[in-house]
């Protein structure tokens, strides 16, 4: 049976046009939030418990 | 007056060894990742056909350009990598085989998924986690998502998060 090739193929990958201010602060709040969360998480199970209330309820 | 690149490295990079794999031949090569000097850009122009303009990569003070050569041949070039180490990851600005290793006659395989590897266990050395985000045509999101698993951020950013790069970096880095 033939297997699936799944290397990375391609020639060149991102490219010489710098991230934009938009995506530079959307990258930014999302290592930042998930560094939060990450070093505290009675904020992920807070969530989990939040969740589960909102389904009961 | 002409800017000049300070390489403001301040950690020593261990010996990168891995092997990009002879196409024809199925053949397996010991490789190399260093930090570009001045004296590779004379033949990494247009006219040696590289697709990018990699002086004006090497001259950005932020970046680090690396070439991945292959043991004991450090003279030719098989790939490049632009980074720039943000405060909380690794961003992937430019990756680029070498023309020769392009295209369905390319001679080596595994260049450019050994570079972005390099990204991952830099980003971890620098403490943040593996993680590396680049920016992606729309129609190669896909692809990033199967061989690298990467995930679509959203637009033209994808980010490798730190299981992925570990998984990256056990395949092409297994003997470290």
């Amino acid at each position: 049976m033939k297997t699936k090739k799944s290397e990375l193929d391609v020639d060149f990958i991102g490219g010489q046009s710098a991230l934009t201010a938009a995506e530079e602060k959307a990258l930014s709040d999302f290592f930042k939030q998930r560094k939060i969360s990450s070093s505290n998480p009675s904020i992920k199970q807070r969530r989990r418990s939040k969740r589960r209330q909102k389904v009961h309820s | 007056m002409k800017k000049s690149k300070e390489i403001g490295l301040d950690f020593i990079i261990d010996k990168l060894t891995n092997s990009i794999e002879n196409v024809l031949t199925g053949d397996s090569f010991a490789t190399d990742i260093s930090i570009l000097k001045s004296s590779d850009l004379k033949s990494l122009s247009k006219k040696n056909k590289w697709q990018f303009n990699w002086t004006e990569e090497f001259e950005q003070p932020e970046r680090d350009v690396y070439k991945l050569t292959i043991v004991n041949n450090s003279t030719i070039i098989q790939g490049l990598i632009s980074l720039e180490v943000k405060s909380d990851h690794v961003y992937m600005h430019l990756v680029e085989s070498a023309p020769f290793n392009k295209g369905k006659t390319k001679v080596y395989s595994g260049v450019p998924g050994n570079l972005v590897a390099f990204a991952c266990k830099l980003s971890f050395q620098r403490g943040h986690e593996g993680n590396v985000s680049f920016l992606s045509k729309t129609q190669l999101v896909e692809h990033y998502e199967k061989t690298l698993g990467a995930f679509h951020f959203g637009g033209r950013v994808m980010i490798i998060e730190t299981k992925a790069a570990l998984k990256l970096i056990n395949k092409y880095f297994q003997s470290q």
